[in-house]
């Protein structure tokens, strides 16, 4: 689909104008959009390796302290893990929904969606302060008058801790960095900056919140659901 | 409504119906379910691995359906196969290191 020929009729040869969301180097906006996702998939490709630093991590303390670990994941609130879970799947849903109706070009769709994406991305948040909280309550941050009284080496059960919030710490800020961004999108849209030919940054924060989800679905089972039933 | 979107001729991007959507979301559910069940059995060793076996399958779906990897074109699969291939490298070989190497515990005496 050429654009310069709809837009321009009197574009020729190099000089062809073209709307102001097509940047100057690219022929067509297909061209454009293969290349704003393909650079998305790298840069998520950055972030897979940097998650996987801490799952890497995760895994070689957790084979060796194994017992510890249990112990710490039974003091983690396993419904509360799960809410959010549900929570951030909900919202990837509905951040679904708001790349389609971008695709669609319905202006309308495109911010109910991305609101109750937003609305949903605020509650996670609220709920990790619930546990973080909770944490803080009963000295389980490593480092800051770490308190064990229950079975356990205190020092192992701590990593347990560190890993803990290291992990859930960084994919909280990814979540708030999202918050941050679908505001910036919700202006934007708000702008007429959008249609259905142009809408990739819409796409590309899906790809990212999409990410922010994926890691979440490891996380939950890894840290919260260790060595089966408790409470 | 997800009749109407399958019947819009577009040569760009792949639009999903929303039934698809809807259906995917519900898998995750039931799947997250699966996973907190699976939690509350003592299966022993099985526990985590059918836990990472669920949360793969979940993210297979989140990535194929939500992230579109499935109606993508051939150079955004190949970068999402790299993905998946070099985190393997850091994963696999570093567990090798961990355990075909002696250098975890100190010997007695020491």
């Amino acid at each position: 689909m050429s654009v310069s020929t709809e837009v321009a009729p009197h574009g020729h040869g190099e000089h062809a104008e073209h709307p102001e969301y097509m940047r100057h180097q690219f022929d067509d906006m297909d061209q454009q959009n293969s290349a704003a996702s393909l650079g998305m998939w790298l840069f998520m490709m950055t972030e897979v390796m940097f998650f996987g630093g801490f799952f890497l991590g995760y895994s070689i303390y957790r084979s060796e302290y194994y017992e510890s670990f249990v112990n710490g994941s039974h003091h983690l609130a396993m419904f509360l893990g799960g809410l959010n879970t549900v929570v951030l799947i909900t919202s990837s849903v509905t951040m679904a929904f708001a790349v389609r109706a971008a695709q669609l070009g319905k202006k309308n769709h495109i911010t109910a969606f991305l609101v109750m994406t937003l609305l949903l991305a605020c509650t996670f948040m609220v709920v990790k302060f619930i546990e973080y909280k909770d944490k803080w309550d009963h000295h389980l941050i490593p480092g800051m008058d770490f308190v064990w009284t229950d079975p356990g080496d205190p020092r192992t059960v701590q990593l347990f801790y560190g890993f803990y919030f290291c992990m859930t710490g960084m994919h909280g800020l990814h979540v708030i960095i999202g918050v941050g961004l679908l505001i910036w999108l919700l202006i934007r849209v708000k702008q007429n900056k959008f249609n259905s030919e142009y809408y990739a940054p819409i796409e590309n924060f899906g790809l990212y919140w999409h990410f922010v989800d994926l890691i979440w679905i490891f996380l939950f089972p890894l840290l919260y659901l260790i060595g089966g039933l408790h409470e | 409504m997800a009749e109407h979107a399958e019947h819009i001729e577009h040569s760009g991007p792949h639009i999903a119906s929303v039934s698809n959507y809807l259906t995917i979301f519900s898998l995750l559910l039931i799947l997250t379910a699966a996973t907190v069940g699976v939690a509350l059995m003592d299966l022993g060793i099985f526990n985590t691995v059918v836990a990472l076996m669920i949360a793969c399958v979940k993210a297979m779906l989140v990535i194929l359906y939500y992230m579109h990897l499935k109606f993508s074109p051939g150079q955004i699969k190949l970068a999402a196969a790299a993905a998946i291939f070099w985190l393997m490298i850091m994963l696999v070989i570093t567990a090798f290191d961990y355990v075909g190497r002696a250098w975890q515990h100190v010997p007695a005496g020491w």
